[in-house]
């Protein structure tokens, strides 16, 4: 199992360097052949990278339940325009109140997590969640009420390729940053936790400050995520941060496979494109030649294919996207093999 | 460096610790023996910090811990083995190692998710340390296997590098050489000899097998029924009769019933192999090679040390488990893929290990349920709602109290009364003596035998040799193997009693 | 003051009807349904669609419920029996995923549109009661509620499937033993379960101004899940009482006017109904302390 390290071919190599420079086209050169609207679904795809990816980190790797992960986006999007637009700060300045806000809220409900566990916490998160839209998004003195509030975009960043290449940006600290924290002390801590708790308090690890750790991380992507989305949209109103939209991000995160990042970045960006692809491959019309059955609109189509993925992976392929991305990602780096596949798994009681 | 003062713990009903007082030295190395239940594990939990003492104190290095939350005390240097081996699946050995190593890290959690440099040569200090200690106890060829499918006596030594990774000064170890043979026992009392003086550690640990104990340990305390029965030097608490007594039960004129010839075999168990988990998840196998008869009518007692089969194998005969292979006739009939529901109407019952009973349900209703595969017979339901009242009286005077409030014999009665509500054949006992004393434990015994009387097959399973008395014939388990076969009479032999019951002789 | 206990009373039934399901699932096997309101909003479709084109009233609330059985024997088959030994959490969200998916498809096929029930009497007449008018829909409610509630407690206090469904949920391990199928009393369950839910939409319906997708869901879920918490989640009668009060609350909280300049009052009474009784008295007014939290289990 351990034996020297693979040898790579000539032919190999060439393979490995063909499918990284593809990958490197299709992200960063083939956006720039679009434009217009086209180019903020791309941002929009990569905005819900960082989403998945903020869920990914309280679900995946604290093993807590977020069913109204919508607020902590939304929170993000409030605050960035409030800065912006009543306050006329710049973006960086917005950004940074932004995390603050953020990774105080989510320190706020990972307290709550300390006292109240499992599934009533996720029937906790579920109704912050639904309060949040139709009340802390209703406060009209922060939030412009029902009409929302106006984000304009920095200046610097005003093109639309310009704002999508900012985001990739954003995604790939937010992707360092994840790396970090499962490569280091906290990463392992809270895979103890998650694990064993009793396992993880002889190793040492403090359960409630890894969890609060976990729950700040998880808050700071959400709501830079959230300002980003406010950014790009131009606006942000509180009808968009629906209970529909809290299950779509658990769901992109699931179904793209826990614990993985290139699963939940892949699947995230599937779910976010879902509508646009349905669009610009007439699916609609297709799914309308089934007899009984009408028109399919595009916006509908997460919440329709998003739940039938969901189930299909829950039952019958807890490791979503990621577990079929793990051999590409081994090949990719020379790696040798592994003995199992790692992912979500579901435990039985034996 | 230890010190527990007038420790107890009660919990369910159940007095679990009975101000229980150990001293454990500086590089001493003290074992903990008794009976199955009697209490050791709950006082583990108790030192480690998993559970508060309902009174008592207990102090590390003169400092009252009492108090201090689990993992505080990791940090203090008391680490901790567990008895199912305490372990992260899943994830490879060198993850469990490095996750292990928690402590021992230099960094914060902070700088370490913003990825500052010093965190990455302190990671790579990390790692070499793992391999270093991964080496020492011979796991360099596992460390980047997965831990999941990996033999329980390789889990056992990767559990004990993860509790040498968190830099211990005392170490908690939990069955240790539980699933070991004899020769394996005899090169880990060496190891841990040597990691003693390699490490600087000292150790407490519980053990069910003596001999190793007396080879390894300075001082040692024998634990029944929450209390401390001996204490003091291996030799002399193995010849303390209150500890025999203990393992052996008292030494009373037993039953022997004649051998009653021409008894048919009511199940043929041929050639079983039988493993746990599905899949990539798959243990290797926990019996192997197993074939045995039960004869009609006869009481037959399994035995054995933790972690030999025991259990495994009456959940097979019950239809929890499948096996991999071999075959299991009931009556003639071949029930070896039947569903377990369907061996309860076929009349195979099994009352499980630790009682299960429906904690918020009354006795009543524990019983009515236990009458399900009849439960439209309202005349049959009757006459074994009567016999079960004649047989434990006890029972009938508590009908309408929750199950979870009774005492822990009595849940046991009520665990028995309702397996036969079903009218059983063949009723399967899995350690019925467990946590009751020894005279509850008699009374147990005595009404298993009125239930074989009145015509019940009885299959036992125990763990010390007090149910040899009531029994007719006995198997040995080891590993999953049968390693002796034969009547009660030939099973009493001193040695044997010694070398598998792990008994004082 | 009178009007608003009056109206948050049989307000607050529409939710205890919903939370009986709830609580039902819960007893038996440990899982939150989040898919109960869905249940609902089939069973008002297929009532609609029944009655619209010309099927009695009593037939077509009859469809209604056949409806909601079906889908939720449907979730049971498809979704709850493969996880059956999963964790909680995991059925949790595979309940909520069947409620996305209900909503999904409920959007598409009815084209998105508003559409309005008819009452079950016929008339949206009043009652008079402690001289406040309340309409006879909702008496309606009030009443199947209590009756539900009573026949449910007789139920698991009294007959041999009753007791085999609390054992299940106490012990699954012991009721293999006594030869009980688990399968069986799941499927009873969840049908039992989806019936009770559809009864809570399609009683619910007519009083509200028009139905569209996720209807039962988006208006009634988390105050019934409040609701079932409040009474404990294991107590049929505390589903009652658990409604009551959270209409109660919700209707206090749309009536005095220190509430009106909070935007949304009565989600975040509900919230903080359900943040404090977790929080000091986690099994409720009327569970059993076991009822108060599973234990620290797997996670996904």
């Amino acid at each position: 199992m351990n034996g020297a390290p693979p040898t790579t071919s000539a032919g190999g190599r060439a393979a490995r360097g063909a499918v990284v420079a593809g990958l490197a086209g299709l992200v960063l050169v083939f956006p720039l052949t679009r434009s217009g609207i086209e180019v903020n679904v791309y941002t929009e795809a990569v905005i819900y990278a960082i989403i998945g990816l903020s869920l990914n980190v309280l679900v995946g790797y604290a093993g807590q339940i977020s069913l109204g992960h919508q607020a902590f986006v939304g929170i993000g999007a409030f605050t960035a325009a409030y800065v912006t637009t009543v306050h006329e700060q710049n973006f960086v300045a917005a950004i940074g109140v932004t995390m603050l806000v953020g990774a105080a809220q989510a320190l706020l409900l990972g307290l709550v997590s300390l006292r109240i566990t499992g599934l009533y916490f996720a029937l906790v998160t579920l109704t912050y969640g639904t309060m949040a839209e139709s009340s802390l998004f209703n406060i009209t003195s922060l939030t412009g009420g029902a009409a929302g509030q106006a984000a304009p975009k920095p200046a610097a960043f005003a093109s639309d390729h310009r704002y999508y290449f900012l985001c990739l940006a954003f995604l790939a600290v937010v992707l360092y940053v994840d790396w970090r924290l499962t490569a280091t002390k906290a990463g392992r801590a809270l895979l103890a936790i998650r694990q064993d708790r009793r396992v993880a308090a002889s190793f040492g690890a403090d359960l409630k400050r890894y969890t609060l750790i976990a729950f700040m991380v998880s808050g700071v992507f959400a709501s830079v995520a959230g300002a980003l989305l406010a950014y790009n949209t131009g606006s942000v109103v509180a009808g968009q941060f629906t209970f529909q939209l809290a299950l779509v991000f658990v769901i992109m995160t699931v179904v793209g496979g826990l614990r993985s990042r290139a699963g939940v970045v892949v699947g995230s960006a599937f779910f976010a494109l879902t509508g646009f692809l349905f669009d610009k491959l007439h699916l609609a019309s297709a799914v309308s030649a089934i007899p009984l059955l009408p028109d399919l609109p595009a916006d509908l189509a997460p919440l329709v294919l998003g739940p039938l993925l969901l189930l299909f992976t829950l039952t019958r392929h807890p490791g979503g996207f990621g577990e079929l991305l793990r051999p590409i990602g081994r090949w990719l780096r020379a790696a040798p093999p592994a003995d199992r596949p790692a992912g979500a798994r579901v435990e039985s009681h034996a | 460096m230890l010190e527990v003062d007038g420790c107890s713990v009660s919990f369910g009903g159940v007095r679990a610790l009975r101000d229980i007082s150990l001293i454990v030295s500086e590089l001493e190395i003290v074992g903990i023996i008794g009976p199955n239940g009697a209490g050791k594990t709950t006082l583990f939990d108790v030192i480690n910090g998993f559970r508060r003492p309902d009174a008592g104190r207990v102090r590390f290095r003169g400092v009252d811990i009492t108090d201090l939350p689990a993992h505080q005390r990791a940090a203090a240097g008391m680490a901790r083995a567990f008895q199912n081996v305490g372990l992260i699946r899943g994830v490879t050995v060198r993850a469990n190692l490095l996750a292990a190593e928690h402590l021992a890290a230099h960094y914060s959690a902070s700088a370490g998710i913003l990825g500052l440099p010093a965190t990455w040569s302190d990671e790579r200090r990390l790692s070499r340390r793992a391999e270093t200690l991964a080496e020492i106890l011979g796991l360099t060829y596992v460390l980047d296997r997965t831990v999941d499918g990996l033999p329980y006596g390789i889990l056992k030594h990767i559990e004990l590098a993860a509790v040498l990774a968190t830099d211990p000064d005392l170490v908690l170890l939990d069955e240790p050489t539980s699933g070991m043979g004899p020769g394996e026992t005899a090169a880990f009392a060496d190891t841990l000899l040597e990691l003693r003086r390699t490490f600087q550690v000292t150790i407490l640990m519980i053990e069910h097998n003596v001999p190793f104990v007396s080879k390894v340990c300075d001082h040692v305390y024998c634990l029944d029924f929450g209390e401390t029965l001996a204490a003091g030097k291996p030799e002399e608490v193995r010849a303390n009769p209150k500890v025999v007594e203990a393992y052996l039960g008292k030494d009373e004129a037993s039953r022997r019933l004649a051998a009653r010839t021409s008894r048919e075999p009511l199940v043929v168990v041929d050639d079983l192999q039988v493993s746990y988990g599905t899949g990539q998840h798959r243990s290797p196998p926990v019996l192997r090679d197993l074939s045995f008869e039960v004869l009609e009518g006869e009481r037959l007692v399994l035995l054995g040390l933790n972690g030999a089969g025991k259990t495994t194998t009456l959940a097979t005969l019950a239809g929890l488990l499948r096996p991999d292979r071999g075959s299991i006739l009931f009556a003639g009939r071949d029930i070896t893929d039947l569903p377990a529901a369907e061996r309860v109407a076929l009349g195979i019952t099994l009352v499980p290990e630790g009682r299960q009973v429906f904690p918020g349900l009354s006795v009543e209703h524990n019983l009515r349920l236990g009458a399900w595969m009849h439960r439209h017979d309202a005349h049959q339901v009757a006459e074994c709602r009567d016999r079960v009242r004649r047989l434990f009286p006890r029972l009938a005077r508590r009908g309408w109290q929750r199950a979870g409030t009774l005492s822990g014999g009595e849940q046991q009665m009520l665990a028995i009364g309702r397996a036969l509500m079903a009218s059983p054949r063949l009723l399967l006992i899995d350690e019925a003596s467990l946590g009751l004393s020894p005279a509850i434990s008699r009374a147990v015994f005595k009404m298993i035998d009125e239930i074989n009387a009145d015509g019940v097959t009885v299959v036992l399973v125990e763990q010390g040799t007090a149910a040899l008395g009531h029994a007719d014939r006995a198997l040995i388990l080891e590993r999953g193997r049968i390693v002796h076969r034969g009547t009660s009479a030939e099973t009493d032999h001193a040695s044997l009693r010694e070398r598998y019951l792990g008994t004082p002789v | 003051m009178g009007q608003a206990l009056i109206i948050g009373i049989v307000a607050g039934s529409g939710y205890g009807l919903i939370a009986l399901g709830l609580v039902l699932v819960y007893k038996s096997s440990g899982i939150f349904n989040f898919a109960q309101g869905e249940f609902g909003t089939i069973a008002v479709y297929a009532l609609w669609g029944a009655h619209s084109v010309g099927v009695p009233y009593g037939l077509a609330m009859l469809a209604g419920l056949a409806a909601a059985l079906a889908s939720g024997l449907a979730t049971e088959r498809f979704v709850v029996r493969p996880l059956f030994a999963a964790p909680r959490v995991t059925l949790l969200v595979a309940t909520a995923g069947v409620s996305l998916l209900a909503i999904g498809t409920e959007e598409w096929l009815g084209k998105g549109q508003l559409r309005f029930l008819p009452p079950a009497l016929g008339r949206l007449g009043r009652v008079s009661v402690f001289g406040f008018a309340v309409s006879d829909q909702r008496l309606l409610i009030l009443a199947t509620l209590a009756a539900l509630a009573l026949a449910g407690t007789w139920f698991f206090a009294r007959t041999d499937l009753g007791l085999a469904i609390l054992g299940l949920s106490q012990n699954p391990l012991a009721t293999e033993l006594m030869g009980i199928s688990a399968e069986r009393l799941s499927r009873f369950t969840w049908g039992v379960a989806a019936i009770l839910g559809g009864l809570g939409g399609i009683l619910s319906a007519p009083l509200a101004s028009g139905f569209g997708a996720g209807f039962v869901t988006l208006s009634a879920l988390i105050p019934a899940f409040t609701a079932a918490v409040l009474g404990g989640m294991t107590s049929l009668p505390g589903a009652f009482v658990g409604g009551v009060v959270v209409g109660v609350a919700e209707s206090v909280a749309v009536t005095y006017s220190v509430f009106h300049h909070v935007p949304g009052a009565p989600s975040v009474m509900v919230f903080a109904l359900l943040v404090t009784t977790l929080a000091v008295r986690p099994r409720g007014l009327l569970g059993s302390r076991s009822a108060a939290g599973a234990p620290a289990e797997p996670s996904l």
